[in-house]
């Protein structure tokens, strides 16, 4: 009997907390939903409870007002959501598949093979995570003009192709405990070195790779420094965003216009995370040779 | 005409020989390059697809980093042996004498030993609250709780909505609605929790958990859905109850990415800021520093240039203190450590 | 599946990416291709960017056939504004401004920084030209330098000695309150109460509203915008009192806002000492008077001047609404930030005929709070009706302490960073230096303060009718101007522009305890005498004495001496 309880114990426990967080996360998201619908001067009068008045026109003036001013070489543009959208989804797609990639690679080479330079280049990937750099923005934008690679969607793409940073660690930790063994499976039967890297090896790792794809995907999302400094004429979401928290575009200022621009960003990419979220959250199982 | 056509391919065939012949000769002469480098033992056509292989996946990262790191931030690195000449606009060298005014910093300023204090404090309770309870949590999510993929969902909406909204939301929560439920619980002397001394820090740490929770929780369940089923019906046929399956199994199993965390963490001491500029700007009390918002106030916003060689050295001091306890951090972890392959 | 739905992803990009590469959206503003083009960047902060629209109006209407590209045959000029918060010194503009495409900018920066790294065009023949030589249709004879306050044309010409921006305008942080409410409450210092000591309780001050006599308040004079304002400390505290305990309304209000009540604080400070002693803080050249003993100040030994009386008189200052209780509860929280502390301030009237709250008396803000409140002020004459139109906001004189030293009114600022300056790889050279001298012809700095309530830096009066035109609270900043003296750390002293961080951060309010309070430390007075409800004026006092000591000065300062 008491074995029974002390079964069903931890798992209700950890669903208690699960609850519990879920919750505190749920409330706030509901608030900012219900705030979105205020007045600003009823979101003064009452922060927290039921609108008195259900202010739909807060979404179709955060739309019309959500725009980042650029100067392009016609002349300067008001950039609006879609096209922000737009921007935002080739500079996220092509940053995280170009970064995610080299690092993955990356990290399988250092992870199972032998070469000389292979601590050189874990420790520096390490210490690259804790040493500051301090005023290096000057000399990588006249670096990215001479390049030509400065306000251009693809330089700031081929950038991020580096090998430091937290991914390379979490690849070479999943790398190191996949088994070698089917890799020498593959050499017996004559592949090379990249089949087997391409056709086994990243296949074998590609739940962490989605994984690492969708945090970068998200990261990418949401800055908005590299893409105001690398690439100004090409503004994204994230950045559209600041623009319209911290500029004072009179007509819609304040917190439930906020809201509802954040609304209105958030929207669309949780769209896009409830469609492939069975993809990428690891609901696939796991195949591979066995035993 | 047959003959001319065959002239013509013969050309052709040359040429293309001649092609792949330079690129061979191009082939040994990078391989010869790279045999400087390595042990000397008899080089065999295996070791020398590998050692191609290896130099193909790695040329591009390797160039995008020596091009826009090492090359650009080179000047940096010796940032903090200079200092700025607001005559001239260079930076001119004068030795030692940013990191000495850093150690003289460091003994009096009470700054730094908050810093220190929170800062460690921080990985700790990561380590001891923080981690476990994300992987826990994880488990369970794994083993398909009841809710577990609305959990799924909820979980990762931290990292979806902007954090302009999160932080928006967590202020007024605290702020407003919390002192009012107090209030109406009775509790006299609710107190301001973002600037009292007792509650100030612990809100912070609360807003670190609370956010990075769902950010682990996807991490952990990714690695464990990697175990073979196989293992877990092992389990089962032997009987194992689920304690005992999450400490043979599932832990050993996702220790290196446990690892992975552990020893970034150590790096982290240094560098996470704790969202501390977040609530409260470049003026954030003493006892709220930590080193990572420490180096930010000294760089970003008000600080002019002539700041910029004295954040320089304490980010180099940082980076020599850090650095090694870092990798040693990683040997032990990796020696005194569970290791599975699968 | 993976493969279809990896297949179709990429299709999808390819297709965005190209669709958005081949169209090319219209421009917003049509470049007209006979005119020359002007780009300007202002940061567009609490002051706005209505009155720079309206100027280029004026300035492209006015030079539609003057020829700025001589053998292009383009003929008028197109003003291009654009209004970002990133062309600042601390959006990072002197990282980008040698890619960006503005020729000129309204902003603020740390002039030094941008100077050294060579980044601004050098103004100096426009800025020492008389007017009516450069502006079309001006009659000035007056050159833009001879109208700069003086404080400002040294600063500004003291690298290489040229001028390589010229100053703008900014905010000064002061108590701000509502003259509605005083003069609705009876909140005003009648002219026939008895002479005010510090035995006075608040029945002996004969109380009068908006249309009754009032004293002649801080500056002696009768009919001005101080009249029935309390004079001294003592006073002040007494209105409080009356305030608080008996008309039932919240004196105070601040928000959490980055430096607003610490430089309010520091403001007050040098209310009570002056200009004179100001100076010594920039200098390092002179005598201070600590109790009864002068010393001489020099730079070995500026540390001293922690312990000037002023910073006393500020801390007793906070020290008295704090343990009183005289402030909004919400003040100074994380949550309210500098738009709610506006909007609770103008909702407060609303909620007290509500019964939904008390009203608010003061706010600490910026003179630019009115203009970037103009979307609450706006909805609320809309909501709530005539009475909520065309409220009345001033700004209060800052208290006399005992001992009050200075010879005018004095105002502490670090907002004056504001400047004017031109790219030095503008494309538009003469044509931008135009516009900018056209920017300080009396015409358009009328304009300014008409439109934003902004005051410029210069000297210029105001008509008549468009005072009377303007809000009350825009005249009430033009008539406070009027004879004071600005402070700022805005110096030619090398010892001062490069640790400009430092003097205007830490070194207002920044400490750690000692002795009694060893282990702890301040940051703002606001604050920790909120959360230390037993800290006193003088523990808080010697802690900054004790904390900025010799070593330490040295430490920083010693390469200067």
């Amino acid at each position: 009997m008491k074995k029974k309880i002390y079964k069903q114990f931890f798992p209700m426990l950890f669903f208690v907390i699960l609850l519990i967080y879920s919750i505190s996360m749920m409330i706030p998201m509901l608030w900012t939903l219900i705030t979105s619908f205020k007045g600003r001067l009823d979101f003064n009068l009452n922060p927290f409870g039921l609108p008195s008045e259900w202010r739909f026109s807060n979404y179709s003036k955060s739309f019309e007002v959500f725009y980042v001013q650029i100067l392009s070489d016609d002349g300067p543009r008001k950039v609006y959501m879609v096209e922000l959208f737009i921007n935002t989804i080739l500079y996220s797609v092509g940053s995280t598949l170009v970064s995610v990639f080299t690092r993955c690679i990356s990290a399988y080479v250092v992870a199972k093979y032998n070469f000389r330079f292979k601590q050189v280049l874990y420790s520096t990937v390490i210490i690259t995570m804790i040493l500051p750099i301090i005023g290096s923005t000057p000399s990588t934008l006249q670096l990215m003009r001479t390049l030509g690679l400065y306000d251009n969607l693809w330089g700031i793409i081929f950038m991020g192709g580096g090998f430091t940073g937290m991914t390379f660690l979490i690849f070479y930790a999943t790398f190191k405990s996949i088994s070698w063994e089917y890799a020498e499976a593959a050499f017996i039967d004559g592949a090379s070195h990249a089949k087997v890297m391409f056709n086994i090896m990243i296949p074998l790792a590609r739940i962490t790779v989605l994984v690492m794809m969708l945090i970068g995907f998200i990261d990418h999302w949401n800055n908005y420094t590299m893409p105001l400094v690398y690439m100004p004429n090409t503004p994204t979401i994230a950045y559209g965003l600041y623009y319209f928290q911290f500029n004072n575009i009179n007509a819609v200022s304040g917190v439930p216009y906020l809201m509802a621009a954040c609304m209105l960003v958030t929207i669309p990419i949780f769209i896009i995370f409830m469609i492939f979220r069975n993809r990428i959250m690891g609901n696939v199982s796991l195949g591979g040779l066995k035993g | 005409m047959a003959e001319k056509q065959e002239t013509s391919k013969n050309i052709f065939e040359c040429i293309f020989k001649k092609i792949k012949d330079t690129f061979y000769d191009i082939s040994v002469w990078l391989y010869n390059c790279f045999k400087r480098f390595r042990k000397t033992k008899t080089v065999s056509a295996e070791n020398r697809s590998k050692n191609i292989f290896v130099f193909c996946v790695l040329v591009y990262p390797v160039t995008i980093f020596i091009i826009f790191y090492i090359y650009v931030n080179f000047n940096s690195i010796l940032l903090s042996l200079k200092e700025y000449d607001y005559d001239t606009g260079r930076f001119n060298y004068i030795g030692f004498e940013n990191f000495k005014m850093f150690f003289y910093d460091l003994r009096v300023d009470y700054m730094l030993r908050y810093a220190t204090r929170n800062s460690i404090f921080l990985y700790f309770f990561g380590l001891v609250v923080s981690m476990p309870l994300q992987i826990m949590c994880s488990f369970f999510v794994y083993k398909k709780i009841p809710l577990s993929g609305v959990y799924k969902v909820i979980l990762y909406l931290p990292h979806i909505i902007s954090a302009v909204v999160m932080v928006l939301m967590f202020k007024y929560f605290v702020d407003r609605g919390l002192p009012s439920v107090l209030k109406s619980l009775g509790v006299q002397n609710v107190p301001n929790f973002f600037y009292d001394l007792n509650t100030a820090f612990p809100t912070l740490i609360f807003f670190n958990v609370w956010m990075g929770l769902g950010g682990g929780i996807i991490l952990y369940t990714g690695v464990m859905s990697r175990i073979p089923d196989s293992l877990i019906e092992y389990g089962e046929l032997e009987g194992m109850t689920m304690w005992k399956e999450f400490w043979h199994i599932t832990v050993p199993l996702i220790y290196p990415t446990i690892t992975v965390f552990l020893v970034t963490g150590v790096a982290g001491i240094f560098t996470n800021q704790a969202s501390v500029f977040t609530f409260y700007g470049t003026e954030a009390a003493q006892y709220l520093y930590t080193f990572g918002y420490f180096m930010f106030t000294k760089v970003v916003s008000t600080a002019s240039i002539s700041g910029y060689p004295y954040a320089s050295a304490a980010g180099l001091i940082f980076t020599l203190i850090a650095a090694p306890i870092t990798l040693i951090a990683r040997y032990f972890f990796e020696k005194y450590g569970p290791t599975a392959e699968y | 599946m993976k493969k279809i739905i990896a297949v179709i992803i990429c299709l999808i990009f390819s297709i965005s990416f190209f669709s958005l590469s081949a169209c090319n959206p219209k421009p917003d503003i049509i470049l007209d291709k006979t005119k020359s083009q002007l780009y300007v960047g202002i940061y567009n902060g609490g002051w706005g960017r209505d009155w720079l629209d309206e100027a280029a109006r004026i300035f492209e209407e006015r030079y539609k056939d003057a020829e700025f590209e001589p053998g292009t045959g383009k003929k008028g000029v197109q003003v291009i504004v654009t209004g970002d918060k990133k062309y600042s010194q601390s959006g990072g503009l002197k990282n980008t401004i040698a890619y960006e495409k503005n020729d000129m900018y309204f902003s603020p920066i740390r002039y030094y920084d941008f100077v050294s790294l060579n980044l601004l065009l050098d103004i100096d023949d426009i800025v020492n030209k008389p007017l009516n030589e450069i502006v079309k249709d001006c009659d000035e004879t007056a050159t833009i330098k001879s109208k700069m306050f003086t404080e400002f044309s040294d600063y500004y010409s003291s690298y290489q000695n040229k001028f390589y921006a010229i100053p703008l305008g900014g905010s000064i942080y002061s108590i701000n309150y509502d003259v509605d409410l005083f003069d609705d409450e009876k909140l005003y210092i009648g002219a026939d109460t008895p002479v005010i000591d510090s035995s006075s309780t608040v029945s002996d001050i004969v109380w009068v509203g908006g249309d009754g006599n009032k004293s002649l308040g801080q500056d002696g004079l009768i009919g001005t915008y101080d009249d029935g304002l309390p004079v001294t400390w003592h006073e002040f505290k007494l209105l409080m009192q009356h305030m608080y305990y008996d008309k039932n309304i919240i004196p105070f209000l601040w928000s959490s806002e980055e430096g607003y009540t610490s430089n309010f604080l520091y403001s007050l400070a040098f209310h009570h000492e002056g200009k004179d002693v100001f100076d010594l803080n920039i200098t390092y050249d002179g005598i201070y008077t600590f109790g009864t003993t002068p010393t001489q100040i020099t730079k070995e030994n500026g540390y001293l001047l922690q312990g000037i009386e002023g910073k006393k008189r500020a801390l007793e200052f906070a020290k008295e609404i704090i343990s009183k209780g005289y402030y909004h509860e919400d003040s100074g929280k994380a949550s309210m930030d500098f738009m709610s502390a506006q909007d609770e301030y103008l909702m407060s009237k609303y909620k007290a005929e509500n019964g939904q709250g008390q009203r608010v008396a003061f706010l600490i803000d910026g003179g630019h709070w009115h203009n970037e409140a103009r979307e609450t002020i706006g909805l609320m004459e809309e909501e709530y009706g005539n009475e909520y139109k065309n409220r009345k906001f001033g700004i209060m004189p800052f208290p006399r302490f005992e001992g009050h030293k200075a010879e005018k009114t004095t105002f502490y600022t670090s907002s004056f960073t504001n400047a004017v300056f031109i790219n030095k790889l503008a494309e538009q050279k003469e044509l931008a230096k135009t516009f900018l001298a056209f920017t300080t012809t009396d015409e358009i700095l009328k304009l300014c303060t008409k439109i934003s309530g902004m005051i410029r830096l210069y000297d210029y009066t105001m008509e008549e009718e468009d005072l009377n035109a303007m809000p009350y609270y825009y005249q009430n900043i033009w008539e406070t101007f009027n004879d004071i003296d600005i402070v700022h750390y805005l110096s030619t002293n090398p010892m001062i522009y490069e640790n400009q961080g430092y003097f205007e951060g830490q070194w207002r309010w920044t400490c750690q305890g000692s002795g009694v309070t060893s282990g702890m430390s301040f940051n703002n007075p606001f604050i920790d005498f909120g959360i230390n409800k037993n800290l006193t004026v003088d523990q808080y006092f010697s802690a900054l004495k004790n904390y900025y000591d010799k070593t330490k000065w040295d430490r920083n300062f010693n390469r200067y001496y």
